[in-house]
């Protein structure tokens, strides 16, 4: 019970300022759909070779959820920097209660993003005649998706606030970290279509899983030799792992 | 036992000693005021004693938990109203306590009417569903004395409580401070203010360069100073010079266009009706008598050398402080 409270005290002050900034909810959405209505029909006309309209949608899906848990950090280091952070850590709580309410405050905002983004991709591939079609359990499984890489991605990027010293340190190093994850994704090229030390790299990122996944919920495709749970199950070990492991290293970072 | 027990405690960051050796116990029911210029030590000390910080060596207590070994338990115990104002202000005041009480496992039937109780005394009833942003600092700073109180700590820690607030919000916050003393809260206070310290702590302990410099009531600080001055200001006068000179309890007489300066032993008080006989026998016009008691920039002057406002001394004032200090041993 005292943990949940003390989850609870971190996730909605989260969600309070989180409703209270709606431009900056519905600005996040503008992109990802911008990039579907934009880039989707050429990616169709066999512009960029392995994609497809729905490949790209589905990838854009999944990428929503990695950039929501990217910058989830960013909170804490503002109010590290802003010393709120001292509120929470001479409080009595669990720390890494305060480092999951982080997490999920962005999940939140990632599952919110995400299913606006979906809706918007199912009828934008009716009014275009594609093959993406709504579907309520599609949703749920991107709930839960979205919630553990969103987990997942801020936990290990919690790791990498606790050597920024403050937010433009942060970003820099975002972008050195998630660029490369992002484009050697299979959201835009398949990894076999890749070099080979670039498609190796690509085995080994965690988001190819994870779109893995996601196109498996909505198109019901899995690359060859891939099954329906391995991509959960790696979110899973992965959310658990560095939700523990980010807390562990940013107090100890903190508190000199 | 103490409600907060310090021994031997020392912080050092990349060999620099910003607490250095610093021992203390507070009883309980105490308001225990630390004055220091800033860089003194006296958040080090703070942060050390509600866990934020490591302490290098040295052992400290709060509210009868090792800080080290305890850290949970003292948690639990205290309530801190930091330096800078660290209340989120995208929240309303009834928001953030509400965080507060999740976060120190408060069900809604202990903290709600706490919270009431607390924003009533602090005169902030009426404004608890408005964003705090649109706070006043001295509001804000109210705001946090009530988070601080809310968990019902038996300590709670002051860090600079009035800084940057206009006189009048000062004032406001010394009075709940007051009556938080009332009702039996013990207080760790840090101020570089000496008439904040002189008028709320029952006991006060002089920092400086993360050391301690002396520690004493209040008042036994300054009468460790010894003499009163009078100012009486008027055209000089030698032979009235020379007539105050002969009262057994002046120290020192000294002229200046202003007029007179004298030093007595004894409260300023009791001086007066003898001097004011040897005034009137004298038919000396006088347009004005002052009484200055000694002060904490005073002590602090005498012990360090230097001014708690970090300007330049004047050499001329460190020196009569000093004197005067010797003169009282």
């Amino acid at each position: 019970m005292g943990y949940l409270s003390e989850l609870m005290g971190v996730f909605q002050r989260g969600v309070i300022v989180l409703w209270r900034n709606k431009l900056l909810f519905f600005g996040n959405i503008l992109m990802p759909l911008a990039v579907v209505i934009f880039f989707g029909p050429a990616a169709d006309a066999q512009t960029f070779g392995d994609l497809s309209f729905e490949s790209l949608s589905t990838g854009m899906l999944g990428l929503m959820c990695f950039f929501s848990g990217m910058f989830i950090p960013n909170n804490l280091i503002w109010d590290r920097d802003s010393k709120f952070l001292n509120i929470l850590f001479v409080s009595p709580c669990n720390r890494s209660s305060i480092i999951l309410g982080y997490s999920l405050v962005g999940a939140v905002r990632s599952v919110a993003q995400t299913l606006i983004i979906y809706i918007g991709v199912c009828i934008i591939s009716g009014s275009m005649g594609y093959d993406i079609i709504f579907s309520g359990w599609v949703m749920l499984g991107l709930i839960a998706i979205t919630i553990l890489t969103t987990v997942f991605v801020g936990g290990f990027m919690t790791i990498i606030a606790s050597y920024s010293k403050n937010s433009e340190t942060f970003f820099m190093l975002s972008g050195i970290i998630g660029m490369p994850l992002m484009f050697l994704s299979n959201t835009f090229f398949k990894p076999e279509s890749l070099p080979f030390n670039l498609g190796l790299f690509g085995r080994f990122n965690p988001l190819n899983y994870m779109i893995d996944t996601v196109r498996y919920l909505i198109l019901g495709e899995l690359p060859p030799g891939v099954t329906p749970w391995e991509g959960p199950l790696l979110l899973i070990i992965l959310a658990v792992v560095f939700t523990l492991l980010g807390t562990y290293i940013f107090v100890h970072t903190v508190k000199k | 036992m103490g409600v907060i027990e310090v021994e031997s405690l020392v912080k050092e960051f990349n060999g620099f000693r910003a607490v250095d050796n610093i021992s203390l116990n507070i009883e309980e029911g105490e308001v225990f005021g630390m004055l220091g210029p800033n860089g003194a030590g006296k958040t080090t000390t703070i942060f050390i004693l509600a866990t934020l910080l490591k302490p290098t060596s040295g052992t400290a207590r709060v509210a009868g938990f090792d800080v080290v070994k305890n850290e949970m338990k003292v948690r639990r115990n205290i309530g801190i109203v930091f330096q800078d104002i660290v209340i989120d202000d995208r929240l309303t005041a009834m928001e953030n306590l509400r965080i507060h009480a999740y976060l120190y496992s408060m069900p809604r039937e202990e903290w709600e009417p706490r919270a009431e109780e607390l924003l009533e005394l602090v005169e902030l009833s009426d404004r608890k569903n408005d964003l705090v942003g649109h706070y006043s600092g001295g509001m804000k700073r109210r705001l946090e004395i009530v988070r601080g109180l809310l968990n019902q700590p038996k300590v709670l820690f002051l860090d600079e409580p009035t800084l940057g607030l206009d006189p009048h919000s000062r004032r406001f916050i010394w009075d709940y401070i007051k009556r938080l003393n009332e009702r039996g809260v013990s207080i760790l206070l840090t101020s570089h203010y000496m008439d904040e310290v002189d008028a709320l702590s029952h006991r006060i302990l002089i920092m400086d360069h993360g050391k301690e410099v002396i520690l004493d009531t209040p008042s036994s600080l300054k009468n460790k100073l010894g003499q009163d001055v009078l100012r009486l200001k008027g055209q000089p006068n030698q032979e009235l010079v020379e007539g105050l000179k002969k009262l057994s309890f002046v120290n020192d007489v000294k002229t200046s266009s202003e007029g007179i300066e004298i030093g007595v032993r004894i409260p300023g008080g009791e001086a007066v009706p003898e001097l004011m006989k040897v005034i009137y026998n004298q038919n000396y016009p006088f347009q004005s008598l002052t009484i200055q008691r000694p002060n904490l920039e005073d002590v602090f002057i005498y012990y360090t050398g230097k001014s708690l406002r970090e300007e330049p001394t004047d050499t001329a004032h460190t020196m009569k402080v000093k004197r005067r200090g010797q003169r009282r041993r």
